[in-house]
């Protein structure tokens, strides 16, 4: 079953003389095992809506849906059931660590969820496993020993304790480095490929080009573009408007068109790229 | 003439590490820094960049060899706050470096610290907010502004203590692209237009093209050092070092590889479209 976003507005402090649009009419489904990118420049309303996607907002019109469970400003939700399957990893989750060891703050949500002791180990176990930290060796350090790769590894294993079937990671690789993005970005495609459903917020072109599938994009509060994520970044004009990047290989794609070559211009990769040089070389040479 | 502004020889620094053991953050690193260089620092979390920049205005100190700024030597205590003067620093979090409730008394505080009189201040205030392009702000709460604008703020602050030197430690690292492009471009005027000599660390390789050499870190040593064109055309040894590769350049390998004959220094899409185009 998908998560579905049915005519939803969202107003921050409504009333107030601070009362500010932050969603407008929004319609979209997130369908199981889907890898789908959601972009915008800052303000857009990109982590506002991902924060509806698991009930931490809630709706001023429409509805959120989340399997059998309804969010609507004015029915009473089960938020908690909703919790259970909708991680949500906000920017820099690090920020959030604060428990004495490393497998009493994964422990965390599990314990709230009123789980067995030997329950709670288990998928403490489990998830420091999903994230590549070996249990014996970690579980009993203090996470704030660990470098800022590994915080944010024992950050994202705290919500894959509470098993969700579908994750929501808000810039999960803002701030690291090289080393320590392309891991993290390697494990949220193996989440991805053991069937968990993943929606990725970013300001990395690149990334989004390389692990999505479909890409949704935000400008000033509303869903400008739903579409496959080749498909998206064929509007190059239309996002450098909104202010928004395509990946570096595209652009060049864009640049050869401008000068005569006959190339597509729905390339995301390296390889794809050469892939597609090649060829326009050899039919030049063909023709010549 | 170039004159010599910074001068590092033989650094070594230890840390205390959680296990009570040591732990060698830099391993003898020579360097020397002209007046008016834009230096850029790329490698890991964890290779000493950030170690070495903090010997830079004396957060640290060397346990052997020395920095030399100005030609001050940065153990000598008597020259602590001149050096701390003339280098400026900028960290990652703008959030952590404001602290006053306006802007301009944010840009104020460190001038107030050197006990300059006020219309000093002032003119060296407002001077500041105009080099970083934050002088309509100037009355505004630093909180409200965007990310890129506080750490402009925060550039502010530190260009108002007329310093020589900027040493910038991943200042992009927490922006959104437009925040990152506003600092990037600010960084360069200072550079260019104000003749500051630049440190900037990073783990943008698209910053790091912007310097005049480059210089990569990796456990406690420099392992490479050039112009942007000379580091970032060794394809194969940034990856070694799981840095990053301009995507022009990684274009640019594989082509070639395939017999296709271009230079092999390119470095954006402009430059590839050119070679393409020949």
């Amino acid at each position: 079953m998908p998560i579905i976003l049915e005519n939803v507005d969202y107003v921050y402090q409504p009333g107030s003389p601070y009362e500010a649009n932050a969603l407008k009419n929004i319609n979209l489904v997130i369908n199981e095992g889907e890898f789908v990118g959601l972009i915008g420049h800052t303000g857009s309303g990109k982590s506002t809506l991902a924060q509806h996607l698991n009930g931490l907002l809630k709706p001023t019109k429409g509805r959120v849906i989340v399997d059998d469970y309804e969010i609507s400003a004015a029915k009473k939700s089960k938020l908690k059931e909703v919790r259970k399957k909708v991680g949500l990893v906000f920017q820099y989750p690090e920020h959030q660590l604060f428990e004495e060891t490393i497998f009493e703050d994964i422990a965390f949500g599990p314990k709230n969820l009123g789980l067995l002791a030997g329950e709670i180990e288990k998928r403490v176990k489990k998830a420091l496993h999903m994230v590549h930290l070996d249990y014996d060796k970690y579980h009993s350090l203090s996470p704030f020993t660990l470098s800022g790769g590994e915080k944010r590894r024992v950050a994202i294993a705290g919500v894959l304790a509470m098993e969700p079937k579908y994750l929501v990671l808000d810039e999960p690789t803002a701030g690291l480095d090289p080393r320590g993005r392309d891991e993290i970005s390697a494990q949220i495609e193996e989440l991805h490929n053991q069937g968990i459903t993943v929606v990725l917020v970013s300001h990395s072109m690149d990334d989004v080009a390389r692990l999505t599938e479909r890409l949704i994009v935000m400008h000033q509060c509303a869903v400008v573009f739903n579409d496959e994520t080749r498909k998206v970044f064929s509007h190059f004009e239309r996002l450098q408007e909104m202010g928004l990047d395509i990946p570096t290989v595209t652009k060049l794609m864009f640049r050869l068109k401008d000068k005569g070559w006959s190339v597509r211009q729905d390339i995301l990769t390296v390889e794809e790229a050469k892939q597609e040089i090649l060829l326009a070389l050899k039919e030049e040479k063909h023709h010549a | 003439m170039v004159s010599k502004m910074i001068e590092v020889k033989n650094l070594q620094h230890q840390f205390l590490n959680p296990q009570g053991g040591y732990q060698q953050a830099l391993n003898g690193v020579s360097l020397r820094i002209e007046q008016g260089e834009f230096v850029a620092i790329i490698g890991h979390n964890g290779s000493g960049k950030s170690t070495l920049a903090k010997h830079l205005n004396v957060l640290l100190l060397p346990d052997q060899g020395t920095v030399t700024v100005n030609g001050m030597d940065t153990k000598d205590i008597e020259n602590l706050w001149k050096i701390r003067q003339q280098v400026g620093m900028v960290f990652q979090n703008p959030d952590n470096q404001l602290i006053a409730t306006t802007v301009e008394e944010d840009v104020a505080f460190g001038p107030e610290n050197l006990g300059i009189e006020p219309l000093k201040i002032r003119h060296l205030v407002d001077e500041a907010l105009v080099c970083v392009g934050m002088s309509e702000y100037k009355k505004r709460a630093p909180h409200l502004l965007s990310g890129g604008q506080k750490q402009r703020v925060a550039i502010a602050g530190v260009v108002a203590m007329r310093p020589k030197v900027l040493v910038f430690d991943e200042p992009t690292a927490m922006l959104d692209p437009l925040g990152r492009k506003e600092v990037m471009d600010t960084v360069v005027k200072l550079n260019q237009e104000e003749g500051l000599t630049v440190v900037h660390i990073t783990h943008f390789m698209e910053e790091a093209v912007l310097a005049d050499r480059v210089i990569v870190m990796e456990n406690g040593s420099i392992v490479m050092e050039g112009s942007p064109r000379e580091i970032f055309s060794q394809v194969q040894k940034l990856k070694e070092l799981c840095l990053d590769v301009p995507p022009m350049m990684e274009l640019r390998d594989i082509l070639a590889q395939d017999g296709l004959n271009l230079p092999h220094d390119i470095l954006t899409v402009e430059e590839m479209v050119v070679a393409l185009c020949r």
